[in-house]
């Protein structure tokens, strides 16, 4: 990986963060604005899993291992969050 | 369908008690066979004295599909009838459409039941309902979970505070009495978290309820 | 001095020294085994003291508050501390030499796995000994009954913080053992040859990985609860059935890891005793890894059927129980089809590994009939539920683990058990075992935990059965206790390989030595291992002793005192092999725990800093013996499929780094439950400052940048930029940590103060940050360890991997803010 590479991921990083808090700061509280925002959070940790952990240019096996804890977080925070009432 | 137990039988129990007895006959089934077939593998390969002949070896790593499948098949078909059985007894849990439900509030605490009745009067440790009738209890906690259970009606769901869970029940015979109990352990009093609910015809309910209406506490 | 004392003592120095400091697995796996042994005694008291005082209706023998807690420290005990550790110790004593490697992939961190099991066990015993008593809240710890307002006293305080430190160790065990069976196979040992045992203590530890760390973040928010006053579990908007997720998600896979050993000792003891080999392998191998492991974890909402949950909620996990009932049946019917036409030799082994099968076909169906949630509304909370479990968990797991015992005692050993006295054991424990459980199928109207039960309610006639049942089967375990010390004592001598078994642990000679070179990885030199003839005895190692010398290597434990039965030189060998590290950490938790759990006393405080104390003197010690190379690590590339190219420490740290997005997944789920319940919460900007959030949020993204920059340096050989990269990192980390606490420190001082106390928001908002802060202090403590190991030059072009792992663990670290700060301060 290129130093380039590194540095252009944490301008993203940087960008992606400051952009979060001037969408809130525009228009607080819908439930779009709250989406979008937690798919910038979600962008900027690929980017950091992928280039920082360097998960991109590991072997396979290394890249699934995390696959199964993501997948069981979401399991557990949907079930969670939508067993109750209906 | 439930109007011929309706006599004697609550609807609860009916429910309950059919959907239990299939699956104790396929469980019992499913239990002798597979344990027929070890017990019938460990007598009839049991290494005697004297017959040390040797052992035919099994083709290794091969898998037999058509075993596996027939197995899952067989597995699976039962499974799916007594499920499907399942999803269709759910009115035990589910409230039916009834024209004229009563509705009683009741709250658990550290260790006693307290009834709440449609008038505003608040009895503790004693339910009385109408026979007949379609009750729907809707249930609480004040304190810890507690976890409410009619023994002899089949009905049971937890009290938690700060949500209302529900469940209902017909109870067909005025004058039979029931024990609720505490299914949950909640502490020290657990075992002795019980009340009793008494059945009464719809008249007999209508007077009480008004000779008592209004008071506070009892 | 006279010389002879002198010499006992030496050698007791000896021999407390090999115990207190060893890292050796099989030692380990000793600890484990008699350890477990001794709880699982304990366990067994407190049952009887159950059975005793149910045996009369009215019984007034036991407290209804003493009966709480015997219940409760029966369940906890007898799973956590006897089954699970029974089988991590016969894991730790076999998978490595079942595959060739001659130790765990990290020793000391085995060794740390026990002595956290063994102090979370003693503060866990220690409960009943405080005012007010031990935990009392089931085994499952319901909230908010495990509250400080309900239970209250350091007694449940202490159940709770062992029960971390036992979640910790079996998190760090679950790393270690996947990693050595991931790369430490012997040559020729391929996933395919992999004897059951280590299959299923593979599948076990999957299960521990990512299970554990919930129990770790429900109970990291209860104690915070208890300790600190927060309201995650007390407030009626996450309450009790945050707890109830929370700890199922835990507690249903938590069913499989104590079951899966015990087939795995039924997979190898099944095919020896019937002279054939396992039918279906890859039939058991893949319903287990694709179905079992998997789907135990999408199942555990069954255990909530009434508790209010909706009810799409309930069908979908009927369903999904149902369909892991599938896979047994397949595994079930290829043991039963393994014995036929087979010669089968009905030893003590055998004879438990059959009585497995038989109670597990039970327990299996009855768990069918749980899965239908019209049918749960009765039988929940019931006696059905117990006879159920205890099928499952003492019928199919204890009667195989024990069967395990039988088998391989001849190994541990080097003699044979007296074959009578097994099977009279056998016979009373099943009479015994079925006679205690099966009359509570029929006891579906009797509650769980009732300390007594009236006599009219009809319960008295079974209960009496279950009771005479309970002693029975605890009678019977007399037969376990004399096999044991008689075959240690004086068993006669056993061949290599009793049973003509064909792993290949029985190839290695009956009575090892511990083998070292002084380095974390072990791995058995020389191939065609795999290869040799079955039964040789292969000279692993450093010289064995003779089998048939009078000072038998009995256990470790056996008479002269000195475990290994050799004299103190052979030992000698296993010095490099010592460290007094992780028994350390073990005392500075033990003192740690006493110190939370008696905050409410003045002397509280004083001994938590003793506690902090010891543990920071351990750490710099342990950084130091690291600097000094005194245990090294060997970052060997992988050679065994599949992880060709992957340095060890790193797949660690990336397994690793699996349990704490589960850790931390649970406790945003938790936010985003108890968000998604309370109708009200502070505007975003109202309480946390925007602008203070947002540059924290840059700094510690930079010193993610700080870090590869590191990263980067090194692999090109470049010290000096390396150290610069790690001491921007550390001061980054260090305004990070500075910044968050005068944020914390102006929240305190708010007109209405916003403090642990002040509500749902405040309770959120300190655990969250607060671990996360926790986190990164960690992270700076090892930063300073890599900047001092940098000045010695320990780092080079070719040695660089500390670096990169700790740079893992601080993205990840990063990554963590990256939620953290959206979540809290703008949504």
């Amino acid at each position: 990986m290129k130093i380039a590479t590194t540095l252009i991921v944490w301008v993203y990083l940087v960008t992606a963060t400051i952009l979060e808090v001037v969408i809130y700061s525009e228009f607080p509280g819908s439930t779009l604005i709250n989406l979008s925002i937690g798919i910038l959070a979600a962008s900027k940790a690929v980017l950091i899993v992928m280039y920082y952990m360097h998960l991109k240019y590991e072997p396979r096996p290394i890249q699934y291992l995390i696959l199964p804890p993501t997948f069981l977080v979401a399991v557990l925070i949907l079930t969670l969050v939508f067993s109750v009432g209906h | 369908m439930l109007g011929v137990y309706l006599a004697t039988v609550p609807p609860t129990v009916g429910i309950w008690s059919s959907l239990f007895n299939l699956y104790n006959v396929f469980g019992a089934i499913a239990a002798i066979l597979v344990i027929s077939y070890l017990v019938y593998n460990v007598v009839k390969y049991r290494r005697r004295e004297g017959h040390d002949e040797a052992v035919e070896e099994r083709g290794e790593e091969k898998v037999n599909w058509r075993k596996v499948l027939f197995t899952l098949a067989i597995t699976s078909s039962v499974l799916f009838v007594v499920e499907l059985q399942t999803f269709n007894s759910v009115p035990l849990i589910v409230p039916p459409q009834s024209s004229d439900p009563l509705n009683i509030g009741v709250v658990g605490h550290q260790w006693s039941w307290t009834f709440v009745y449609p008038n505003g009067d608040r009895l503790v440790g004693n339910l009385t309902v109408p026979a007949g009738r379609v009750v729907i209890l809707n249930i609480t906690s004040t304190d810890v979970t507690h976890s409410f259970a009619i023994t002899g009606l089949d009905v049971a769901v937890d009290a938690n505070a700060g949500r209302y869970n529900s469940l209902w029940f017909t109870a067909p015979d005025a004058g039979s009495t029931y024990t609720i109990r505490c299914k949950e352990l909640c502490g020290v009093g657990h075992a002795f978290m019980t009340a009793k609910m008494t059945v009464v015809d719809q008249a007999t309910f209508n007077a009480w309820i008004q000779s008592t209406g209004g008071k506070p506490g009892s | 001095m006279d010389p002879i004392n002198g010499g006992q003592a030496r050698i007791m120095n000896s021999w407390l020294r090999r115990w207190l400091f060893t890292t050796y697995h099989k030692d380990i796996g000793l600890l484990y085994f008699v350890t477990s042994l001794w709880f699982g005694f304990i366990g067994s008291i407190l049952a009887l003291l159950i059975r005793t005082q149910l045996s009369v209706p009215g019984n007034t023998l036991l407290s209804p508050g003493s009966y709480d807690q015997a219940v409760t420290m029966h369940g906890l005990i007898m799973i956590l501390w006897f089954l699970s550790p029974l089988a991590i110790g016969l894991a730790n004593y076999f998978v490595p030499t079942q595959i060739g490697a001659a130790d765990l992939a990290l020793p000391r961190l085995n060794a740390l796995g026990y002595w956290l099991y063994l102090a979370g066990g003693l503060m866990a015993a220690l409960g009943f000994f405080m005012p007010g008593g031990n935990a009392n809240s089931g085994w499952t710890s319901y909230a908010p009954l495990s509250s400080a307002q309900y239970s209250p006293g350091p007694g449940p305080t202490f159940a709770f913080a062992g029960l971390i430190l036992l979640a910790v160790s079996i998190t760090l065990g679950s790393v270690n053992f996947l990693l050595t069976i991931a790369y430490l196979r012997a040559p020729g040992m391929t996933f395919s040859k992999m004897p059951m045992f280590t299959w299923f203590i593979a599948f076990t530890m999957l299960q521990m990985l990512l299970a554990f760390p919930t129990l770790i973040s429900a109970l990291l928010m209860l104690m915070a609860d208890r300790v600190i006053g927060t309201f995650y579990f007390t407030s009626s908007s996450g309450g009790a059935l945050l707890w109830d997720q929370l700890f199922w998600f835990f507690g249903h896979p938590e069913v499989y890891v104590v079951l899966l050993p015990a087939f795995g000792v039924v997979a190898e003891i099944l095919p020896v005793f019937s002279g054939r080999h396992l039918a279906e392998r890859k039939v058991i191998l893949g319903a287990t890894a694709l179905i079992v492991v998997p789907l135990s974890y999408l199942v555990w909402t069954h255990h909530m059927f009434i508790t209010g949950i909706n009810l799409s909620t309930q069908e979908v996990y009927s369903v999904s129980t149902l369909i892991i009932s599938l896979p047994f049946d397949l595994i079930i019917l290829a043991f039963i089809g393994t014995m036929t036409r087979g010669r089968i030799s009905l030893k003590t082994p055998m004879l438990f590994a059959i009585g497995s099968i038989l109670l597990f076909i039970i327990g299996g169906i009855t768990g069918v009939f749980l899965s239908s949630f019209v049918l749960d509304v009765v039988f929940r909370g019931t006696y059905y539920v117990v006879a159920h479990f205890h099928y499952v968990m003492v019928g199919a797991a204890i009667f195989g683990l024990i069967g395990g015992i039988y088998y391989w005692l001849p190994k541990m050993t080097g003699r044979m058990y007296n074959e009578r006295v097994g099977k009279v054991h056998f016979v009373l424990s099943f009479i015994g075992f079925n006679l205690l459980y099966f009359p509570m199928f029929f006891l579906i109207d009797m509650p769980r935990r009732y300390s007594t039960y009236p006599a009219d309610a009809g319960w008295t006639g079974l209960n009496q059965l279950a009771t005479v049942g309970a002693f029975i089967f605890a009678l019977a375990q007399i037969g376990l206790v004399y096999n044991l010390v008689s075959t240690v004592r004086s068993g006669p001598i056993a061949p290599p390989n009793p049973w003509g078994a064909e792993t290949l642990e029985w190839t290695s000679p009956v009575s090892e030595q511990p083998v070292s070179t002084g380095r974390d990885d072990n791995r058995m030199g020389g191939s065609g291992l795999w290869d040799s003839p079955l039964r040789a005895v292969l000279p692993i190692g450093t010289p064995h002793q003779n089998i048939g010398s009078s000072t038998g290597p009995i256990l470790g434990m056996g008479a002269g005192g000195m475990p290994g039965g050799g004299t103190k030189g052979d030992y000698a060998h296993g010095a490099e092999h010592q460290s007094s590290r992780p028994v350390s950490l073990g005392l500075a938790a033990v003192v740690s725990v006493l110190g939370i759990g008696l905050l409410q006393y003045w002397y509280g405080l004083p001994v938590l800093f003793l506690g902090g104390a010891i543990l920071a003197w351990t750490l710099v010690g342990w950084a130091r013996d690291d600097l000094h190379g005194r245990f090294s690590i060997d970052e060997l590339l992988g050679q065994r499929w599949p992880f060709h190219e992957t340095v060890k420490l790193k797949l660690g740290m990336w397994i690793f780094l699996t349990t704490e997005v589960v850790v931390f997944g649970s406790i945003l789920g938790s936010y985003l439950f108890i968000r998604s319940q309370v109708p009200y919460w502070p505007a975003p900007g109202s309480i946390h400052d925007i602008p203070l959030g947002l540059t924290n949020t840059l700094v510690l993204l930079t010193s993610s940048l700080t870090v590869v920059v590191a990263v980067h340096a090194i692999r090109e050989g470049n010290q000096r930029l390396l150290l610069a990269g790690l001491c921007s990192t550390f001061i980054l980390g260090a305004v990070f940590m500075g910044i968050k606490g005068s944020e914390w420190y102006q929240l305190f001082h708010l007109e209405n103060a916003f403090n642990f106390t002040a509500g749902l928001p405040a309770s959120v908002y300190y655990f969250t940050t607060g671990l996360h802060g926790a986190h990164v202090l960690a992270g700076m403590l090892v930063t300073l360890y890599l900047i001092k190991r940098t000045l010695n030059g320990g780092f080079s072009k070719e040695n660089h991997f500390a670096v990169e792992n700790f740079g893992l663990y601080w993205h990840f670290v990063d990554i963590l803010w990256v939620f953290i700060f959206p979540l809290f301060y703008l949504i």
